[in-house]
């Protein structure tokens, strides 16, 4: 028998029952489409923690003395022969005529005090410029402005750590610091910029100040990390291992995932709790189909021993089954694609605003704006996912096809 | 065309205190171009010995052989094949496929046969206009009486090109004009055709229409009449 005559017949057996077929269509449609909601959300947010790391802080690549990464004082910086090779092989990079931005930094820990309060944080020396090229820091001040060489000891903090220190802008504020000599030191810098990230543990780490500054305070010309920005699309492993190659293992060349390793988790994490919300709901509605297929089967079990005895082949009558539970699938999928589509379009563009949970969100170093995005991958899966189990469930009633004789299956009184 | 059925039995509920004995030794032969109506009242066998011919059932004992092949030697599908190619029934409910149209139920048994579609759509539309249904080919079988859902059957029994139809009590939900029309329609076919019906009845009036009567009792033949 031809595949559009058999592929007519269950398209309107489908509709037969339309309440049923309804029903049955809204629940896996609303069923998935929740699922892919949650994944395109869960995306969203993952997706703001990985671009605000990168974006006010990491770059794409980060590069250390190995020894920082153990111990991050002015001993471990990197060698002024391994910058001056550096700086000439990141000018040089070049990917379809566009440059990278990186910013050198001088990286140490240490104190910040106003009158009464203190607290610890990494302060980073930065040249302003290249530190604007290469992070967003100068479009997350909330007050005041960036870094410039004309401001007399400016130093940017995250409004977190001005309310905490009861600072405002001009306020002043004491860095204290071990100097080159391993002696502790104390430096006095004027609030000119506060800044807001998405990310609380940003906010709290970190405060900028000129590297001119830092150093002479230091006493120390030295650079401790250099965050690099590459172009759009760019292709990340392939200029890391290049680089790698260059300086042979006498430096750390990291990629962000690796550089904070909690990021590269959180993809994980979030792929695979997408994949048990994916099962869950793929399994209950496995069970939704096979008690319909079982009714169908029970309600037309006369109109099977018919075309038994007429003399259609078992398999087939089966095959007709199955291609009714996978069009329900389909059409379910289609639906769900389209109002997924739909949401996408809308919150894709504008957000969402999860105001309320700011606080959670930005502990986690995600936005509390979010746009949901869906990768194509992640739908089809799903879809085809939905689409493979319904046919697997509808296997169980379809087994009942074979056991069934015709002349018993005509007498019902259905 | 031959039918043979010999020392054919059937049995319910063989092995508790009370068998069935629904079909009991019945022996027949049945040649081309017949018009044979079995008689008998409710409770006689009569749907049990069609099943056994058209082998939708099997029996407990003995043979039915059709031009020299026996039903009861043929595996499952074998015998679902064979009854797609060569035999056509008709049942009293009608019995057509709700969801297509009477040309669709019609075309539905020769695409099983694997028949090309342009084919498929010009015998069917003949056979309804046979019947008397031309113009109301497009019809699903709720929009038709039941005397025309009926005459689609007989079309559709006689799309495959079978070697006989059985019908069992095909008249028993349609009213007198009806019945009258229908049982016309297979006369006319029968004559025209050499077209081989076996049926089931009690309704009287039918089995003036027979050539051949055989009355059905308790499962056995209580007489064999050519009239
Ligand atoms: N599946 C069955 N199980 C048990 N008894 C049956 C079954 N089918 C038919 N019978 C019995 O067999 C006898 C003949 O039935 P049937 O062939 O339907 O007669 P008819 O068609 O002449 O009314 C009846 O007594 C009926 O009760
Ligand atoms: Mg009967």
């Amino acid at each position: 028998m031809k595949k559009r005559s058999m592929f007519k017949l269950s398209w309107r057996n489908v509709w037969r029952n339309p309440w049923r077929s309804f029903s049955i269509i809204a629940a896996m449609s609303l069923g998935l489409l929740g699922v892919l909601m949650i994944m395109a959300f869960s995306n969203g947010m993952t997706l703001s923690m990985i671009n605000n790391a990168i974006d006010s802080e990491l770059g794409h690549i980060q590069i250390h003395n190995p020894e920082y990464l153990q111990q991050a004082s002015l001993d471990n910086s990197l060698s002024s022969e391994q910058l001056l090779s550096l700086q000439t092989s990141l000018d040089s990079y070049q990917y379809k005529g566009e440059q990278l931005n990186y910013s050198a930094r001088l990286s140490i820990p240490a104190m910040m005090a106003t009158a009464n309060r203190s607290r610890g944080i990494r302060i980073q020396g930065v040249n302003p410029m290249m530190e604007a090229k290469t992070t967003n820091i100068e479009q997350l001040l909330s007050q005041g402005i960036w870094l410039n060489d004309s401001q007399k000891k400016p130093i940017v903090i995250s409004e977190r750590n001005a309310k905490r220190l009861n600072a405002r802008l001009k306020s002043k504020i004491i860095v204290t610091y071990s100097n080159s000599n391993a002696q502790v030191a104390g430096t006095a810098f004027r609030v000119v910029g506060i800044f807001q990230s998405g990310s609380s543990m940003f906010d709290d780490g970190y405060a900028f100040v000129l590297q001119s500054d830092l150093s002479s305070a230091v006493e120390s010309h030295l650079i401790q990390e250099i965050a690099i920005r590459l172009p759009p699309s760019a292709p990340l492993n392939q200029f890391q291992s290049d680089l790698q190659q260059h300086f042979n293992a006498q430096l750390s060349i990291q990629r962000w995932d690796q550089r904070q390793p909690m990021l590269a988790t959180m993809i994980q994490a979030t792929a695979f709790s997408n994949a048990i919300i994916l099962t869950i709901f793929v399994c209950a509605m496995g069970f939704g189909i096979i008690n319909v297929m079982l009714m169908v089967v029970f309600e037309r079990t006369r109109e099977f021993g018919v075309l038994l005895a007429i003399g259609m082949q078992s398999r087939m009558i089966a095959t007709l089954l199955l291609l009714e539970s996978s069009l329900l699938a389909c059409v379910s999928t289609s639906i769900a694609g389209l109002l997924c589509l739909a949401f996408l379009s809308y919150f894709g563009r504008y957000g969402l605003d999860l105001g309320q949970m700011a606080q959670g969100l930005n502990a986690f170093g995600s936005n509390s704006l979010i746009y949901p995005q869906l990768e194509w991958l992640q739908f089809c899966y799903s879809a085809a996912s939905v689409i493979v189990v319904a046919i697997i469930a509808a296997l169980v009633p379809a087994r009942r096809l074979f056991k069934l004789a015709p002349h018993t299956a005509m007498a019902e009184r259905h | 065309m031959t039918i043979k059925i010999k020392q054919l039995v059937k049995t319910y509920q063989a092995h508790t205190d009370f068998p069935v004995h629904a079909v009991n030794q019945v022996n027949l032969d049945i040649a081309q171009g017949e018009f044979l109506a079995i008689m008998g009242p409710s409770g006689s066998g009569k749907t049990t010995l069609l099943n056994l011919l058209g082998g939708i059932d099997q029996p407990s004992s003995g043979t039915v052989t059709i031009d020299g092949e026996c039903l009861q030697t043929l595996s499952d599908s074998a015998l679902i094949r064979f009854r797609r190619d060569h035999i056509g029934f008709i049942f009293q409910n009608y019995s057509l496929l709700p969801v297509f149209s009477a040309l669709e139920n019609v075309q539905f048994i020769m695409q099983l046969q694997g028949l090309p579609d342009n084919q498929c759509a010009q015998r069917a539309e003949q056979l309804l206009s046979d019947v008397g249904l031309a113009a109301h080919i497009h019809k699903r079988p709720a929009q038709l009486s039941g005397g025309q859902q009926q005459r689609v059957a007989v079309a559709r029994a006689l799309a495959s090109k079978p070697r006989f139809i059985l019908a069992d009590e095909p008249t028993a939900n349609l009213d007198a004009t009806n019945t009258q029309e229908l049982i016309h329609i297979m006369q006319d076919l029968n004559q025209r055709e050499q077209t081989t019906f076996i049926f089931s009845t009690h309704d009287p009036r039918v089995i003036t229409s027979a050539k051949r009567v055989i009355n059905f009792e308790d499962g056995q033949i209580s007489s064999d009449i050519q009239q």
